[in-house]
C-alpha cells in the first residue's frame, strides 16, 4: 500500500514510516497539516494516517478539506484524545477510523489493511486470482496450494498488481506505491522487483500471470 | 427526619388549639361572670322584694305571702330565706324551707358577714348543692317600739341549673375546640401541600439533574418570590460547578494526551525493535530514554501541582540574595534566548529575602520559559525582579484578552497540539500553585501594548 503519515511528534512519525515500511508499504512522511495537503495533492495513497491535534492546520482542519475537495482516500484519525465526543467529532468530519495513542503497531497495520480492502470493495483479505490466493491480512501468499515466500516489498508489488487485476500499471505507478518519497530506488528498481517476484511465483514450465506491456508498464493477468 | 410539611403542621395546629383555648377559656368566664352577676341580680331583686313586703303587725314581723310566692320562696319553691335576730334567734322563714327541712348551715356561719350593706356569697347548702347567699340587716315598717331592730335577713338560691349551664358550655367549647383542631390538620396538610408544591418541584428539579448535564438551570421565574433567591443561589452554584467539572474534564483530557503521546512514542519504538531486532538501534533505545525522561519530568510537574493543591508542597524558607538566584535562571535561557532573537530587558533589585529557594526558583524559572518559548522572534522580555515582585513581560500577538482568565488552568495553551514537553501547558500553574505555597498573589495582564505581563507579588518579603 502506498500511505502517508502526517503526525507532528518526529519520533512517532519515524517510527511509523520505518515500520510499515518493513511492512512493504510505500510511505511518505508530513510533519503538519500544510505538508500533509502538499503531498496528498502531489501523489495518490491508499490510506493516511493523520494526527488529530499538530501545530497551525490541525488534523480535523486538513481532513475537513480533503473531503471538501472531493478526496475520499481512506484516513486513520490517529490521537490521544479519547472521548467519545472527540471520536464521534473525528468521525463525523470525514474519517473513517479511530485510533487512541499508544497502539500496536500491528493494530494500525491491520486497521490500514481493512480501510484498503473496503476501498477496493474487498471483503475477505484473501484474494484469489488464477492460481494464486494472496492473504492480505497474513502477508502470505500460496501458489495452488503451496506456501511462496515472499520479502515485504515483493508481496506489496503482488497486492498492488492484485488490487487491479487486468489493469496495466506504469513503473511510476508502482514506484510509488513501493517507495517513499525519500527512497531514492534505482531506475531499474522496478524491473528488478518484477523479475524477482516472476519467478517466485511461477513454477518452472507454468504459464507468467504477470505481463510487460511494453512502453506502459505490468498487468496481472492469469 | 421531621419535614418542612410535618413541621409546620404541627405548628399551626399547636398554635390554633392554643387560639381555641384562649378562646374558650375566654367566652366560658365571660359567660359565668355574666350568669353570676344576673344571678345576684334576681336574688338581690327577691331579697329587696322581701325586705319591702316585710313589716310587724300586732307585735309580730310579717312578710305578705304574696310576695314570697311570687318571688319563689313559696312552698315548692327552690329560693330560701330566714329572718334571724343577730343573737341567732329565728324570726321567720321561707315557706319552701319549711317543706325541704334545715337546709342553711348554722346562722352563726354569716353573723360575722353581717353589717348595714348587703353582702352577697357562694357557699352551699346542707345538702352539698352550691348556692348564692344574700345577706342584709332589715327594718320592717311599722316597728315603733323597735322590737325588731336587730334581724338580718339571709335569702339564697341554688346555683346548679347555672352550673349545669356552665358546665354544658365549657363541654360544647371544649369538644368543638378538640374538632375543630383534628378537622385543621388536613386541611391544613393540604394547604401547606399546595404551598409547598414549587419547593417539591425545585427538589425533584434538582434531583434528576446528573453530572453530565450540570449546564440546566433551575427555571427561576416560574417559582414564587420566597423561592427565587435559592434558585439564583443554586444557578449560581450550578455554573460554578459546571466550570469546575469543565476543568477537570479539560485537564483529565490534556493530562491523557501529554502522557499517551509519548507513551506512543516509546511503545512505537519499542515494538519496531522487538519486531525487527536490526531497528534497536543504540540511537532508537537512546531516544526512547529520552521520552522516559520527559515523562518523568512531567509526572514530577504534575506531581508538584498535586502536593500544592493537597497543601502538602513543604515550604522551608531561607535567606537568600535574590540577584544570584535571578543570574543563574536568566543564564540558563540565554542560548535559547539569542537563538529565538529575545532581548532580555533586566530590572533586578537585589536584596535579602526569606522564601523558599525551591519554590522561587521554580516560579522565576518558568515565567522566564514562558516568555522565551512564547515571546515572538526578536522580541524584548522585561524582567523585573525585587524582594516584593516577580514580574516578566512579553509581546503576545496572539493572546486575546478573553484568554486571560484561563492562561493559568493547566494544560491550557493557545494551540492544543503536542508540542514538546516543554510546552506542556502546565508552566503558568505550576508558577500560581508555587506562589499559592509561598502566600503570593499572582496576576496576568495584557498592558496597552498588546503585551503580556505575568506577575507574582510577595506579601510578607523579609
Amino acid at each position: 500500500m502506498k500511505l502517508l503519515i502526517v503526525e507532528d511528534s518526529p519520533r512517532l512519525r519515524q517510527t511509523l514510516g520505518k515500520a510499515l515500511s518493513k511492512m512493504g508499504h510505500g510511505v511518505d512522511l508530513a510533519a503538519d497539516g500544510e505538508e500533509g495537503d502538499l503531498m496528498m495533492r502531489s501523489a495518490r495513497y491508499d490510506a493516511v494516517v493523520l494526527d488529530r491535534m499538530m501545530p497551525g492546520k490541525d488534523g480535523i482542519e486538513v481532513l475537513r478539506g480533503w473531503r471538501r475537495n472531493g478526496i475520499t482516500t481512506p484516513v486513520i484519525l490517529l490521537t490521544a484524545l479519547d472521548g467519545t465526543e472527540e471520536k464521534v467529532r473525528g468521525l463525523g468530519c470525514g474519517a473513517d477510523d479511530y485510533l487512541t495513542k499508544p497502539f500496536a503497531l500491528e493494530e494500525l497495520a491491520a486497521r490500514l489493511e481493512a480501510l484498503c480492502r473496503r476501498r477496493y470493495s474487498q471483503v475477505d483479505p484473501v484474494m484469489r486470482i488464477g492460481p494464486l490466493e494472496i492473504d492480505t491480512a497474513a502477508k502470505s501468499v500460496r501458489r495452488e496450494g503451496v506456501s511462496v515466500a515472499l520479502t515485504a516489498r515483493e508481496f506489496s508489488l503482488l497486492e498492488c498488481l492484485a488490487r487491479r487485476p487486468g489493469q496495466v500499471l506504469s513503473r511510476e505507478q508502482i514506484e510509488n506505491h513501493l517507495y517513499s518519497e525519500l527512497d531514492s530506488p534505482l531506475s531499474n528498481a522496478v524491473d528488478a522487483a518484477v523479475y524477482s517476484l516472476r519467478r517466485k511465483i511461477t513454477p518452472e514450465g507454468a504459464a507468467q500471470i504477470i505481463h510487460t506491456r511494453r512502453g506502459l508498464g505490468y498487468v496481472l493477468e492469469p | 427526619m421531621i419535614s418542612i410539611r410535618w413541621r409546620l403542621t404541627f405548628l399551626l395546629c399547636a398554635t390554633i388549639g392554643a387560639l381555641f383555648v384562649a378562646t374558650g377559656m375566654g367566652v366560658f368566664f365571660s359567660m359565668r361572670h355574666l350568669l353570676h352577676a344576673r344571678f345576684d341580680e334576681t336574688l338581690t331583686a327577691k331579697a329587696r322584694a322581701l325586705i319591702t313586703a316585710s313589716e310587724v303587725d300586732d307585735g309580730d314581723f310579717e312578710i305578705d305571702l304574696t310576695v314570697q310566692d311570687f318571688a319563689g320562696f313559696g312552698v315548692g319553691g327552690d329560693d330560701y330565706f330566714e329572718i334571724r335576730r343577730a343573737g341567732g334567734g329565728l324570726v321567720l322563714r321561707s315557706p319552701s324551707m319549711r317543706v325541704r327541712g334545715e337546709i342553711f348551715d348554722k346562722f352563726e356561719h354569716y353573723s360575722e358577714i353581717m353589717g348595714s350593706e348587703p353582702v352577697i356569697f357562694a357557699g352551699q347548702f346542707a345538702d352539698g348543692r352550691p348556692a348564692r347567699f344574700y345577706v342584709q340587716e332589715v327594718r320592717p315598717k311599722d316597728d315603733e317600739e323597735r322590737r325588731f331592730a336587730d334581724i338580718y335577713l339571709v335569702a339564697a338560691s341554688s346555683t346548679l341549673g347555672m352550673q349545669r349551664e356552665l358546665n354544658l358550655l365549657a363541654t360544647v367549647l371544649a369538644v368543638a375546640g378538640g374538632a375543630a383542631v383534628l378537622l385543621m390538620i388536613p386541611v391544613i396538610r393540604f394547604g401547606l401541600g399546595r404551598g409547598l408544591r414549587p419547593l417539591d418541584r425545585l427538589s425533584e428539579n434538582i434531583s434528576r439533574m446528573r453530572p453530565e448535564e450540570l449546564h440546566r438551570r433551575v427555571e427561576a421565574d416560574r417559582l414564587p418570590a420566597e423561592l427565587k433567591p435559592v434558585a439564583a443561589k443554586l444557578n449560581e452554584w450550578l455554573a460554578r460547578l459546571e466550570e469546575s467539572f469543565g476543568r477537570e474534564r479539560r485537564f483529565s483530557a490534556h493530562a491523557a494526551h501529554e502522557l499517551r503521546t509519548p507513551l506512543a512514542e516509546i511503545r512505537s519504538m519499542a515494538e519496531l525493535g522487538a519486531k525487527w531486532p536490526e531497528e534497536a538501534t543504540s540511537g532508537r533505545m537512546a531516544e526512547i530514554v529520552t521520552v522516559c525522561g520527559e515523562l518523568e519530568y512531567l509526572l514530577d510537574r504534575l506531581a508538584l501541582l498535586a502536593r500544592a493543591d493537597a497543601g502538602r508542597q513543604p515550604v522551608q524558607l531561607e535567606k537568600l540574595e535574590i540577584s544570584a538566584l535571578v543570574s543563574a535562571t536568566i543564564a540558563r535561557y540565554e542560548e535559547k534566548a539569542a537563538g529565538r532573537g529575545l532581548r532580555f530587558l533586566k530590572k533586578i533589585d537585589g536584596g535579602e529575602v526569606s522564601t523558599d529557594p525551591f519554590l522561587w526558583t521554580t516560579i522565576f524559572q518558568n515565567l522566564i520559559a514562558n516568555a522565551v518559548s512564547h515571546a515572538p522572534v526578536g522580541a524584548d522580555v522585561e524582567i523585573r525582579v525585587s524582594p516584593e515582585i516577580i514580574s516578566v513581560t512579553n509581546p503576545a500577538p496572539d493572546l486575546a484578552a478573553e484568554d486571560l482568565p484561563r492562561l493559568f488552568e493547566r494544560f491550557w495553551r493557545r494551540d492544543e497540539s503536542h508540542t514538546g514537553y516543554e510546552h506542556s501547558g502546565l508552566g503558568l500553574s505550576i508558577v500560581k500553585a508555587s506562589a499559592v505555597s509561598l502566600g503570593a498573589a499572582c496576576s496576568a495582564r495584557l498592558d496597552g501594548r498588546g503585551h503580556l505581563c505575568v506577575e507574582v507579588r510577595f506579601r510578607n518579603h523579609a
